[in-house]
């Protein structure tokens, strides 16, 4: 089953054409590498999907359906950037998720909270980058959606709490739906992919399973990154 | 949703505006009580500070509430946050719908506050009487009440206020359209439309003064050059009626511009 199809998808930015004609399909039940260097159009790719940006041309169909409410009922989606009200505090935010998402789990994020000694009546703006970053992907986990999107989740983040994230990830993980992740830190996920994505100068160069790209260029999907991305 | 959405906007908005609201009826009770009992030098000194301030703060509710309102459409709708309400699943014209309706009740709060802060501040029977013996010879030219003028001014200067809070909307929506620079792109939309609506305004004017000799001899000829006073009500009742169906159209318009977004 096709949970997520892009057809001759593309986006200018004025004269830059940032995305040129994308076309992929997303099965359910998959975890999938969106991988590409820094600027490449992955960030774009995840907007247009999430309905932030307004395709150019083309069209975007998530369980056949345009980008819209019901679309959004079931991404669950983290950004690459800290998009939390910062005037508020935990609990009034697992309040927020709870009131407009229905498959919002307040009881999995309480757990995930208390896991990471995170007090429910502290004020976002009084957390550190690091901690907002974790509780936004205990909120994205702790809805049962369809499709999950993860832009960068790694990014800046150290080597024990990137394997946090993973392990949080994993573990929340609806194992129907599918999971789109999105960095160029690519050893550090290669072992949850199912397949893969490159992406670069805004298009698709390879869209592969990974241990059937493992075991046609006999490396890891890494050093086929790295072979395959060089400057 | 959009009784949600509604709600947590006014949390965020009100949480702030309390505040104002508290400190200006506090200022204008002292400024009742000093003054009330200003039997001394000391006391007297105290009321015109308390005075200043009440003043100092109705300006501030009137200046903090355009501003939070236009930069926390900003922040929730175009900044990281957008990211969260853009993504949540309700229809995007109940975004706009509830930041527009939050103003306009944000508005309207303020305004009632104003005039209560007034009306403890300086209010006696003897003030209420001396103001209503000014607008007197008015009320009787308009076949009027003073009661009923002071009225009409606070809805002209409302709907005056709430068309600058949509203005600066419509400013910020078609700001945001444009690839660099958004943020001065959008103060020149929003004192585009702002002057636009305005020359709309005064378009009406005109032509109800062409319709109306009286109107146009009172604003118009080098004759008369004491305008006479009845021809307010008409004008009044044209502005309200052209401000109500400025802001309709604005409100279906930003809905229309608001539908095609692109985040930074």
């Amino acid at each position: 089953m096709v949970l997520l199809e892009c057809k001759n998808l593309s986006k200018n930015y004025g004269k830059k054409q940032a995305l040129k004609d994308i076309n992929f399909t997303i099965p359910a039940g998959k975890i999938i590498g969106l991988l590409g260097r820094n600027g490449s159009g992955k960030t774009t790719l995840i907007k247009l999907i999430n309905n932030l940006l307004t395709p150019t041309t083309g069209q975007i169909l998530i369980d056949n359906k345009a980008p819209g409410p019901v679309t959004k009922a079931i991404i669950s989606y983290l950004p690459e950037r800290t998009y939390l009200d910062r005037r508020t505090t935990i609990k009034k935010t697992l309040d927020f998720f709870q009131d407009f998402y229905k498959d919002f789990n307040k009881k999995t994020a309480q757990k995930l909270l208390k896991d990471l000694d995170l007090d429910e009546d502290q004020k976002i703006s009084a957390m550190s980058k690091g901690m907002q970053e974790k509780l936004q992907l205990i909120l994205v986990m702790s809805r049962k959606a369809k499709l999950y999107i993860l832009d960068e989740p790694l990014g800046g983040v150290d080597p024990a709490t990137r394997d946090y994230i993973l392990d949080t990830i994993l573990k929340n993980f609806n194992p129907n739906a599918s999971l789109i992740i999105s960095t160029h830190l690519i050893s550090d996920i290669e072992r949850i992919l199912d397949e893969v994505i490159f992406i670069d100068k805004g298009q698709i160069v390879l869209q592969s399973d990974a241990d059937a790209l493992r075991a046609k260029y006999k490396t890891s999907i890494d050093a086929i990154f790295r072979k395959e991305m060089k400057c | 949703m959009l009784n949600k959405l509604l709600k947590y906007d006014l949390k965020s908005n009100f949480k702030f505006m309390l505040i104002f609201y508290a400190l200006a009826l506090f200022f204008a009770i002292l400024t009742k009580i000093c003054f009330a009992h200003a039997t001394n030098l000391a006391i007297q000194i105290f009321a015109y500070i308390f005075n200043g301030t009440t003043i100092a703060m109705i300006a501030n509710i009137l200046i903090n509430n355009l501003m939070r309102l236009w930069v926390y459409f900003k922040t929730n709708l175009y900044a990281d946050e957008g990211y969260l309400m853009h993504t949540l699943p309700v229809p995007r014209k109940n975004l706009f719908t509830s930041k527009f309706l939050t103003g306009l009740i944000i508005l309207i709060t303020s305004t009632i506050v104003i005039v209560a802060t007034t009306a403890i501040a300086w209010l006696t029977p003897e003030s209420f009487e001396a103001l209503k013996n000014f607008l007197a010879p008015m009320a009787e030219i308009l076949d009027s009440t003073a009661t009923e003028i002071i009225i009409l001014m606070i809805i002209v200067v409302f709907l005056e206020v709430f068309v600058m809070l949509i203005s600066g909307y419509i400013g910020i929506i078609l700001g945001y359209k444009k690839l660099s620079n958004r943020t001065g792109w959008s103060i020149l939309f929003g004192l585009i439309c702002y002057v636009v609506i305005q020359l709309i305004i005064l378009f009406g004017v005109f032509i109800l003064a062409g319709i109306n000799p009286k109107i146009g001899n009172s604003l118009f000829s080098s004759e008369q050059l004491i305008p006479d006073i009845s021809v307010l009500r008409p004008i009044y009742t044209l502005s309200i009626v052209l401000y109500l169906i400025i802001i309709a159209l604005s409100f279906v318009l930003s809905q229309k511009w608001f539908k095609k977004i692109d985040l930074d």
